[in-house]
């Protein structure tokens, strides 16, 4: 089963996503009632299509700049250059030089740079700097 | 204090932030995804970040499948494409669930899914989404699968699969988007469960009889 997915013939009849986890999606739009198996099927597949489609043209992006790290304005200008895929999610990608909302050690860390320690009190990263 | 930011958990999207001033060393803990943290709600709907996106593994695994082996990702690229994946996924199905509604239904189809990747500009998907479709129904008996009331299918494995003519289940998209001559011509998306494959012999009958029971 594994061996299918590890050539390069994507999985004939294995998804690269589960399909409970692309139903609950589906269905956080309230409107949404049910959902047969097949069109979960193809939901997941195309959802792995669109996840190759933006990693390629991201990627794209990232040569035309001779870098070798796939960032986010390499996916942001592939989302632009894709008209129907601009129309959709342009305006959700996180705006230039700010994060998105979603918490993570990057946009933490950023965080933590910023805001001194409370009175009385050592940051952590105080440990790890060498005295000046 | 806003020592641990929007939280020290990854699950959530809002926390709670912690307002005693006794927990100065606190750092941000990345706590991997399955734990389920019961955190105090806020006033949105607190949808654990698990359910709202796929899992960033298999995000990763699918776009190290494109890239240059050498390639690296940052990881606010890795989180924000995860999110994309969702958004995809909402818009598709919003749009594939207006035409179900416009027409009376209840449940959403393959059929809703197709056409709402056509009006949405996605045709390039239609024909590798529709050949997986077909392999779907005809391994795992699409919905019919798993009934008790379902009649065993009448081909249990497509054995002349070749005499379809391809070589590839899933075509990377870069080739996709450059063949629009592929197996299906120039088939419109109502026309797909019928035209897509050749009537010969036990398999073209066996997916007339799919067709036919899946008509709703």
């Amino acid at each position: 089963m594994a061996e299918e997915e590890e050539e390069n013939q994507t999985g004939t009849h294995q998804p690269a996503f589960p399909a409970s986890r692309v139903k609950k999606i589906m269905k956080l739009d309230e409107d949404i009632n049910k959902v047969t198996s097949e069109a979960i099927y193809l939901v997941s597949r195309a959802a792995e299509l669109f996840t190759e489609f933006l990693a390629e043209k991201s990627a794209q992006v990232t040569v035309e700049k001779k870098r070798r790290t796939v960032r986010l304005d390499h996916l942001r200008v592939a989302v632009r250059r894709h008209q129907p895929t601009s129309d959709f999610l342009l305006d959700s990608l996180p705006v230039p030089s700010q994060p998105s909302d979603r918490p993570s050690t990057e946009r933490a860390r950023s965080r933590l740079d910023n805001k001194p320690a409370p009175a009385g009190t050592r940051r952590i990263d105080h440990f790890f700097q060498k005295e000046s | 204090m806003e020592l641990g930011g929007t939280g020290g958990f990854h699950g959530y999207r809002k926390i709670q932030q912690p307002s005693s001033g006794l927990r100065p060393l606190e750092i941000n803990i990345q706590l991997p995804e399955q734990i389920n943290n019961s955190t105090a709600d806020d006033n949105e709907c607190t949808v654990r970040e698990q359910d709202r996106f796929m899992p960033i593994a298999n995000v990763i695994r699918i776009m190290r499948k494109i890239l240059p082996s050498h390639a690296k990702i940052s990881d606010d690229a890795k989180e924000t494409i995860q999110e994309c994946v969702s958004e995809y996924i909402s818009f598709i199905t919003g749009e594939a669930n207006e035409r179900c509604q416009g027409e009376q239904r209840k449940t959403i189809t393959a059929e809703d899914v197709l056409w709402a990747m056509s009006k949405l500009g996605f045709d390039d998907y239609i024909e590798p989404l529709t050949v997986y479709l077909h392999r779907y129904r005809e391994l795992d008996g699409g919905d019919r699968g798993g009934s008790i009331r379902s009649e065993p299918p009448l081909v249990k494995r497509v054995v002349d699969g070749g005499a379809m003519g391809f070589t590839a289940f899933a075509p990377p998209f870069h080739m996709v988007a450059h063949h629009h001559n592929g197996f299906f011509g120039a088939v419109g998306v109502n026309g797909f469960l019928k035209d897509a494959v050749p009537s010969a012999g036990p398999s073209g009958a066996a997916v007339a009889t799919v067709d036919t029971q899946c008509k709703e």
